[in-house]
């Protein structure tokens, strides 16, 4: 283990709107309301009663404010200033998921306090929020704020290589669908170890082009970045370095695809010079690849580029933090570990160094651990993860649960008591009863826990 | 079981709720529900999501339709038909039946408006033998309910079937034996489309799609063939009408196709733009299919899109529409179905005699030529002196043809009251709305 060189701390915490002085204070804009009907209302939301499932709405193609149930209610865009956080350090709590629900609530904040019980985060949104420990499924420490995209929310912030987006793509219901063979990219910070996720659907076979780290994206074919080409029943990822040797990095058979008419792709990424990085298909592991330094990278595009004229779908598309941690393979899931394990939690530095140990206080930034060879104090800044307890644990479906979406990117469920303009109110099993400014969220989505309605949400497989 | 149930009838109440009218705004909004009401400048809606009715400002209308199921007692295949429609100057038209004429009024009655009595130099035309059939199918609306091969080379967008690519969408819609089939096709470069019509499935049989006819459009014309039957001898193909007009110009990549089909008697006449370019007599037994096909046959560099398709029940009995020009503006004319003219003065109609006839002062003639009713296409009245035109605050649009341009419009549970500017205060039978838009 490597000689830590720990020093003293200092953090700042301010808050500040996101938006500048000239811009158009984003609230005026108005929240849409979309209901499982495809009705669609605009306006200013007043207040929600979720026991009554009742919405008082401001709308502006309405007269008065108007009394609307919730019972179809698929979301609520919000379009408040979220505050820009500068802090020492960003904590990152994503919580286990709900049952049989692939999505994982993320909560971030600073790092205040952490026990064999809890972990508390001080956040700008709700204070603190103290989690049920055994509900974390893992805690990240970053040293910049984590970047996330989830989408596709429709054409902003995205570019086609032939110029005019609606030409070659169609946006509906949080899915892009090609039209011709033109692709489509959008710039997204992709942090040092990233996930990027994504649903694809075609109707003939999967022939298209994925593109990461890119440095051009009005250019299908970009000087700089990875490319991942699936056609058919054959995937490969080349690689294409600034001022390095280019690398074909897998060539792999995928012909369960064949068959298929859909398949969720998973790219882990360490731009690290000794990081793994790997791809999915279906939570199948494709190809691995390390030792290469990705960090030269300037290029922060993303593409989806068609391969032929054959529409494909893609949706899902979400760009996030990763612990660094390749799922388990199946194989490896039963393996006991031959070493020893040490009394404590694993806490995982940003120099690559483990720490066993139990936290004994946390003050002012810094981490008091007990360990086996003494006791230590970390800054938090200098740590990047704290591992978890691994017993199998899972958040109750509530009635009443809504899925809130941070402007950061990520979201959590929240068991929703009431709403007004300025806050959200509601419980969580995770941290119990919380206040939340509404500002930090761009959208609610309700009625999360109704599978007739995810037709509507989520557009069905043969809508194209 | 339980649980599956109780989905179940959410879905089919989501289904019902659906199926409503709908009501757009310009700033986006969306409403689906019952309208109820129209007045005042709100609209009020009954919704699933409101307890109350929504009271929607209309100043922002972009448009209402109207859902086909509104009427408990009617559905709209069962709405009158009328076999004239009578054009106003101001591009007003509206479906019913000349049952008298003066030096100054034409009396028109209409089944959702009562009798209109209408001054004759605010009349452009009557056409006659222009009955609306009962549809059959109005759309698309979706991919849903076709029947793609190919891989799914077609998409919906934008209330379009677009392919750019090769490839077949079909779908069975219960052709009746003689029917009207209308589509608008548009292309980017160039057309080229085949339309199978009468073909037993809606995907292509392993010999094609044998048996059927075949309506095709490219660059070179438009063309009407029959395609016979796997086996039978002789050619594959017999043409029966064939166009060299090319479709579209060069300002526009689009054109409005109807192919009309009376099994039957065998007939087949085409239309391209309004223009009738030909009849066909299929000398074979027709085709029995009840399907269609369309066939991109695009390269895969521009799309080729359908949209506006209709099909209608075809009722032969009636005279086709014909649509012959305006001779001359200051002289009423009289067409009738074999082409001739009369020109002049249009001075009567006797619908309580035998043959209902029109009475026609020619210059040709010193005495009034009778016109029977039965042989009338087209009637055009002199264009007087200009009278402006006069828009309403709203365009109607009706559910058997036609539109009226209204304002001050006040809808109750049966009936909306509105005020044309020309025609007066008007009660319309709201089960014949089809939708209102804001005029621009």
């Amino acid at each position: 283990m490597k000689k830590l060189l720990l020093a003293p701390t200092l953090f700042l915490v301010s808050a500040i709107p996101s938006f500048g002085e000239n811009e158009k204070a984003p609230k005026e804009r108005p929240s849409v309301l979309t209901f499982s009907d495809k009705s669609r209302i605009s306006g200013i939301p007043k207040s929600v009663e979720a026991e009554k499932k009742q919405l008082i709405f401001d709308s502006s193609s309405l007269e008065g404010l108007t009394v609307l149930n919730t019972k179809r209610l698929l979301e609520m865009t919000l379009n408040g200033a979220p505050k820009k956080i500068e802090a020492d350090h960003y904590a990152l709590a994503t919580i286990k998921g709900h049952f049989r629900d692939s999505h994982r609530d993320t909560i971030r904040g600073r790092l205040t306090n952490l026990d064999d019980k809890t972990i508390t985060l001080e956040t700008w949104y709700a204070g603190n929020l103290t989690l049920r420990r055994s509900l974390v499924h893992s805690l990240d420490i970053f040293n910049q704020s984590p970047s996330f995209y989830n989408g596709p929310d429709g054409p902003e912030g995205w570019i086609s290589a032939g110029g005019n987006i609606e030409k070659y793509w169609t946006f509906k219901n949080r899915t892009m669908i090609s039209k011709a063979r033109s692709g489509i990219a959008r710039e997204v910070t992709i942090p040092d170890k990233a996930k990027i996720s994504f649903t694809a659907n075609w109707k003939s076979s999967p022939y298209f082009r994925i593109l990461f780290f890119s440095d051009d994206g009005s250019d299908d074919y970009p000087g700089t970045g990875y490319s991942l080409n699936v056609q058919r029943t054959y995937m490969s990822v080349y690689r294409n370095a600034p001022n390095d040797r280019n690398n074909d990095i897998i060539s792999e058979s995928i012909r369960n695809m064949l068959e298929a008419e859909t398949a969720e792709f998973t790219i882990y990424l360490d731009r690290s010079k000794d990081g793994t990085n790997a791809v999915h298909i279906d939570g199948k592991e494709i190809g691995t690849w390390t030792g290469v330094d990705d960090t030269k990278f300037k290029g922060n595009w993303i593409h989806f580029v068609p391969q032929n004229t054959s529409p494909i779908k893609f949706s899902n598309i979400s760009v996030s933090q990763w612990d660094g941690i390749l799922p388990a393979k199946p194989e490896d899931e039963e393996k006991e570990d031959p070493e020893e394990k040490l009394e404590g939690q694993e806490i995982r530095l940003a120099n690559g160094d483990v720490i066993i140990g139990s936290v004994k206080s946390i003050d002012e930034g810094q981490v008091s651990l007990s360990t086996s060879f003494g006791d230590v104090g970390v800054p938090i800044k200098l740590m990047r993860s704290v591992a978890l307890s691994e017993e199998i644990d899972e958040v109750r479906m509530e009635k009443n649960d809504v899925r809130c979406w941070f402007h950061e990117g990520g979201y959590i469920t929240v068991k929703l008591k009431s709403l007004d303009e300025k806050t959200l109110r509601g419980y969580s099993q995770v941290w119990g009863d919380a206040e939340f400014d509404i500002n930090a969220f761009s959208r609610i989505e309700f009625n999360i826990w109704r599978p007739e309605l995810d037709t509507a949400r989520y557009g069905s497989s043969t809508d194209w | 079981m339980r649980t599956s149930l109780i989905a179940g009838l959410t879905m089919a109440f989501l289904s019902i709720s659906q199926a409503n009218d709908q009501i757009s705004l310009k700033n986006g909004d969306l409403f689906f529900g019952k309208v109820i009401a129209l007045k005042g400048g709100l609209i009020e809606l009954q919704t699933p999501h409101s307890e109350a009715p929504l009271k929607i400002l209309n100043k922002d209308l972009i448009k209402l339709n109207f859902s086909a199921d509104y009427s408990e007692k009617e559905t709209p295949d069962e709405l009158p038909k009328n076999s004239q429609e009578l054009y106003l100057r101001n591009g007003d038209s509206i479906p019913g039946e000349v049952v008298g004429l003066t030096p100054t009024h034409l009396s028109f009655q209409t089944w959702f408006a009562g009798l209109l009595e209408i001054p004759r130099e605010q009349i452009d035309s009557v056409f006659f033998g222009v009955t609306p059939q009962r549809n059959i199918f109005r759309g698309p609306i979706g991919i849903e309910g076709w029947s793609q091969e190919n891989n799914g080379r077609w998409r919906y967008e934008d209330g379009a079937l677009t392919s750019r690519d090769k490839g077949f969408i079909g779908r069975d819609l219960k052709l009746p034996e003689n029917f009207i089939f209308g589509a608008e096709i548009s292309w980017e470069s160039s057309p080229n489309i085949r339309i199978h019509l009468c073909t037993d499935g809606e995907k292509p049989q392993s010999d094609g799609t044998s048996n059927s006819y075949l309506l095709n459009l490219n660059s070179g014309g438009v063309q009407v063939r029959r395609v016979m039957p796997t086996g039978s001898s002789g050619p594959k193909f017999k043409t029966l009408i064939t166009s060299t007009q090319a479709p579209g110009n060069k300002n526009s990549n689009t054109c409005q196709l109807e192919l009309r089909v009376d099994r039957v008697s065998k007939i087949l006449q085409l239309y391209l733009d309004g223009e009738k370019l030909g009849q066909g007599i299929d000398p074979t037994d027709s085709p029995k299919g009840s399907a269609i096909l369309f066939e991109s046959m695009s390269s895969g560099s521009s799309d080729n899109s359908i949209r506006n398709i209709i099909v209608n029940e075809w009722d032969t009995t009636t005279q086709l529409l014909r649509r012959e020009p305006r001779a001359e503006d200051d002289l009423d004319t009289l067409s009738v179905d074999d082409g001739d003219r009369f020109s002049g003065k249009i001075l009567s109609y006797s619908p309580a005699g035998p043959t209902k006839p029109f009475t026609v002062q020619t210059l040709l003639s010193p005495n009034p030529i009778s016109i029977p009713l039965e042989n009338c296409a087209v009637m055009y009245f002199t264009k007087g002196a200009d009278i402006p035109k006069s828009k309403g605050q709203y365009h109607l649009a009706l559910r058997t043809g036609g539109k009226l341009s209204l304002s001050g419009i006040q809808l109750g549970p049966n009936k909306l009251k509105a005020k044309h500017p020309w025609l007066g205060e008007l009660e319309i039978d709201r089960v014949v709305m089809l939708s209102i838009s804001k005029s621009e």
